[in-house]
């Protein structure tokens, strides 16, 4: 089909990658919210890019069709923050509606008992306090796929640490919630259940348009007696109404 | 359209020829040509005998690669309408999917080509498929990397992400 080739191998330009603007647009498009954020600082046209409304409808519309809590990123749960006193910063990165939104928990070692949340808005590329009351956060499950439910998301977190929990140390797990357009948080109880202990970090879902949770129960005294019990949430908000709806042996 | 294809029997294709910016003829069947939106528009009105298109911004072996993809395209389209008409079971979008994943997992300076020829040559299903492929290699890097790649110039009066 082509002539023959003189020696010809250089490559078909001479010039840099420089894209135009329009095809820069379209890849951006394509791209998550967490890179988007990092890439704000790329150059000023990114950045204008980036914040223009007219883009962030085209992000919306592009992911719309994915899961729909595809944009929702659980940053490394724990993450240093200077300056000292160095306090531990949780940061849950969310869309809601067609704003970009981070919610930032700090936990201050020097003052325990003590949650300040932050939230980022994208398009004001700022920071406000949000009112905490008398939450108290020690842990927040890291959990990509949180599940979102009328406006609100919900993860599993605790007073206390998980981990300590072995050691006699306080651990009261819950599930906290937080609702993007009334900026509230709230918080709602495991099923109450005797005898049942529960995982170090169930995981939360949706199902049937309810709030489920799965949960490990692990006998490690017997061997290979680990089971999982799935829960519904029938009501939403209300603890007596955790209904075991599966029981599943270990396969 | 009969559903047997035997090249034998078909009418001789109407071609078109696409010239390359460093002087190359590569002469493709009409409707390969016309997955170009840029060739398509205004196409009827040309006169037979001049359809010859210079494409001063795409490269030959470039050109090579975008004319493989439309002509993969064309005929896995006639292969899946004619598996739908007979309506036997067919993976044809499967495959051109797989198809098309490889087409485009080609090195940086390659894949920076396609997508300017496609760009260039407006033919939408692979413009999406190589900002696809850029925007899944980009996604993970530093904004310090992105500039490099792009050659972009930083003038953010502050980079919060600099110290990281």
């Amino acid at each position: 089909m082509k002539g023959t080739m003189e020696g010809e191998t250089s490559s078909s330009r001479d010039g840099d990658n420089v894209l135009p603007e329009d095809v820069v647009f379209q890849i951006l498009v394509c791209l998550p919210v967490m890179s988007l954020f990092r890439f704000k600082s790329v150059c000023k046209s990114w950045r204008i890019l980036i914040e223009s409304s007219n883009f962030i409808d085209q992000q919306l519309n592009h992911h719309s069709h994915q899961y729909s809590n595809y944009n929702f990123v659980t940053l490394s749960p724990l993450r240093h923050y200077g300056p000292p006193p160095i306090r531990r910063c949780i940061n849950l990165c969310l869309r809601s509606g067609d704003r970009f939104e981070v919610v930032r928990f700090f936990i201050l070692p020097d003052s325990p008992g003590v949650t300040l949340a932050e939230m980022y808005n994208l398009s004001t590329d700022s920071w406000t306090t949000i009112d905490t009351g008398v939450l108290h956060v020690d842990y927040i499950s890291s959990d990509p796929k949180a599940p979102y439910r009328n406006g609100s998301y919900c993860w599993f977190a605790s007073k206390g640490h998980p981990i300590e929990s072995d050691n006699g140390e306080i651990f009261n797990p819950f599930i906290l919630s937080f609702d993007f357009s009334s900026k509230v948080f709230g918080t709602m109880s495991l099923p109450e259940v005797d005898g049942v202990k529960f995982d170090t970090y169930p995981q939360l879902a949706i199902l049937r348009d309810n709030l489920a949770l799965i949960n490990k129960v692990d006998f490690s005294y017997e061997m290979g007696a680990t089971h999982f019990e799935i829960w519904v949430l029938n009501e939403y908000g209300v603890k007596e109404s955790w209904t075991k709806l599966y029981k599943v042996g270990h396969l | 359209m009969k559903d047997s294809f035997n090249p034998s029997i078909e009418p001789p294709k109407k071609t078109v020829t696409l010239v390359s910016s460093d002087g190359y003829d590569f002469e493709v069947e009409e409707e390969v040509a016309l997955e170009s939106q840029v060739i398509k528009d205004g196409f009827e009105d040309k006169a037979v005998d001049d359809r010859e298109y210079l494409l001063f911004n795409v490269h030959s072996d470039t050109l090579e690669l975008i004319i493989k993809y439309c002509e993969k395209h064309v005929s896995s389209r006639k292969s899946i309408s004619a598996a739908a008409a007979s309506s036997s079971s067919s993976n044809g979008e499967e495959a051109l999917k797989e198809w098309d994943e490889h087409f485009i997992s080609v090195d940086t300076n390659t894949l920076y080509d396609i997508l300017m020829a496609a760009d260039y040559l407006n033919i939408k299903s692979l413009l999406d498929l190589a900002i696809q492929k850029v925007a899944d290699t980009i996604h993970g890097r530093s904004p310090e990397q992105i500039r490099k790649k792009f050659n972009i110039e930083n003038d953010s009066i502050i980079d919060p992400w600099a110290s990281e």
